[in-house]
């Protein structure tokens, strides 16, 4: 809760400037203990991969879902989950796949990424999770998050490094406080059993994230 | 596909270039030593542009990807990517700082990620989607007055062997301004099999530019500064009078 910030934000939307840039601060004073939720709709989760050596394919997820325990005064013992469903995926491609597929089972190249088995498995492994068991901080504002991830029945550690970009408050959220991180790692694929396309498609997989979290009523 | 006559060309001039080695105390000719140089160049040629041809490449759309990064209420990275461009660029590899690009990108085809009702959010707006208010609205790209987003080379430059920047004309919701990017070759493929023997070009580009400048200032919970980020893969253009390999 950060009363003088919700002011700041008032004041700045009755001199005709929406609330936001002017109002976040990379601090974590005032900041709110206690569990935030994600906000979805401004959430991005990429998986990257270099394509035949000449590219960096981007699959993005669409349905993800995290809830972060956050402790300003104690940072490292914050603690986040995370459930991403592998059906919700994006990437780009603006041609007829089932012209260029046509034995294909599948009926989008977003579908194949999701469901097939040499990809995400989506059928047999519906949900790819995330739950933090430790954390460090390198700096004022970063730090490691490291979790285990279960991905295609694999569970291993994983370790995120972990920007937190500040707090803000939004009038329509009234005094909860909206936090922003960005974090990024990079997993070996077929160390979760994804062994397909070797060489085509690095083995080597880098995660982004960026999100904001508001606190929880 | 490397073209069959420079290939030759070049093994000539590699030829003159071994007898020229081994004849030191010969008096050397003024045309000898233009040759000289060109061999120099072709010795020179970074590893990964070995036997790339020269020419007009076209973007594989299906292996592209373009953002637009801007800070969301100071606290997060909103990402908006385009689904709707076309890129063509001119590449030399004996001579990368003279590369040209154009795009066209139709700002109508984007995608953000919104998993929520819009409309339920947004009553009184006039768009029927997110992904609709950020094309159309007048504060962002404003798709309807400007149907087309443009990039057009004005220069290039190295930087490194497979770096170098591209600055063009950008021309953006009504305003053309000049924009840099940084450009990275990641990789090519000579004479790939999966493109009917076409040379395969990849590249990474970067670069930052101010909305404000082209006119987006409406918005204040959104940076100024938007980073665009684009990789793709580009197909070699052979025309089909080309001799077959």
């Amino acid at each position: 809760m950060r009363k003088l910030i919700t002011a700041a934000a008032i004041a700045a939307l009755s001199t005709g400037f929406v609330a936001g840039t002017a109002a976040a601060e990379q601090t974590l004073d005032g900041v709110a203990a206690g569990t935030y939720e994600l906000d979805p709709t401004h959430a991005f989760l990429t998986w990257t991969v270099v394509h035949n050596g000449l590219s960096h394919y981007t699959v993005a997820f669409t349905d993800f879902d995290a809830t972060l325990e956050f402790d300003p005064e104690n940072v490292t013992g914050s603690t986040i989950s995370l459930t991403i469903d592998p059906t919700g995926l994006e990437t780009n491609y603006p041609a007829d796949f089932k012209a260029g597929h046509p034995d294909s089972p599948f009926e989008s190249w977003n579908q194949t990424l999701s469901q097939d088995e040499r990809f995400l498995n989506g059928g047999a492994f519906p949900e790819i999770t995330f739950v933090s068991t430790a954390s460090e901080s390198t700096g004022e504002f970063t730090g490691t998050v490291t979790g285990d991830l279960t991905f295609l029945g694999v569970t291993k550690p994983v370790t995120l490094d972990v920007t937190y970009n500040g707090v803000t408050n939004l009038p329509w959220y009234g005094e909860r406080d909206v936090i922003g991180f960005n974090a990024t790692t990079t997993i070996t694929r077929s160390e979760f059993g994804m062994t397909s396309m070797q060489g085509p498609i690095s083995d080597e997989v880098v995660i982004d994230f960026s999100g904001e979290f508001l606190e929880a009523e | 596909m490397s073209i069959k006559s420079i290939s030759a060309f070049a093994l000539s001039f590699a030829l003159l270039a071994a007898c020229s080695a081994g004849e030191e105390a010969t008096p050397t000719s003024e045309e000898t030593v233009t040759e000289e140089v060109v061999v120099e160049e072709t010795a020179e040629l970074p590893a990964k542009l070995e036997g790339i041809a020269a020419g007009t490449y076209k973007l594989d759309p299906t292996h592209a990807f373009l953002f637009a990064d801007v800070t969301h209420n100071g606290i997060s990275t909103y990402t908006v990517k385009f689904t709707d461009y076309d890129v063509e660029i001119g590449f030399n590899p004996a001579e990368p700082g003279a590369s040209t690009m154009t795009a066209t990108i139709n700002p109508l085809g984007l995608e953000t990620n919104y998993p929520a009702d819009y409309k339920a959010g947004h009553a009184d707006s006039g768009f029927d989607t997110w992904n609709d208010h950020i094309a159309r609205s007048e504060g962002f790209l404003n798709a309807d007055a400007f149907p087309e987003i443009t990039f057009v080379t004005t220069s290039a430059e190295t930087t490194g062997e497979y770096t170098g920047t591209i600055t063009g004309d950008l021309s953006f919701r009504g305003t053309t301004a000049p924009v840099t990017l940084d450009v990275t070759m990641i990789g090519a493929i000579n004479d790939s099999a999966w493109h009917g023997g076409a040379d395969v070009l990849g590249f990474d580009a970067t670069g930052t530019l101010s909305r404000g400048a082209f006119g987006s200032t409406a918005v204040g919970s959104v940076s100024d500064e938007v980073t665009l980020t684009f990789s793709g893969e580009f197909i070699q253009d052979m025309p089909e009078a080309e001799p077959a390999e």
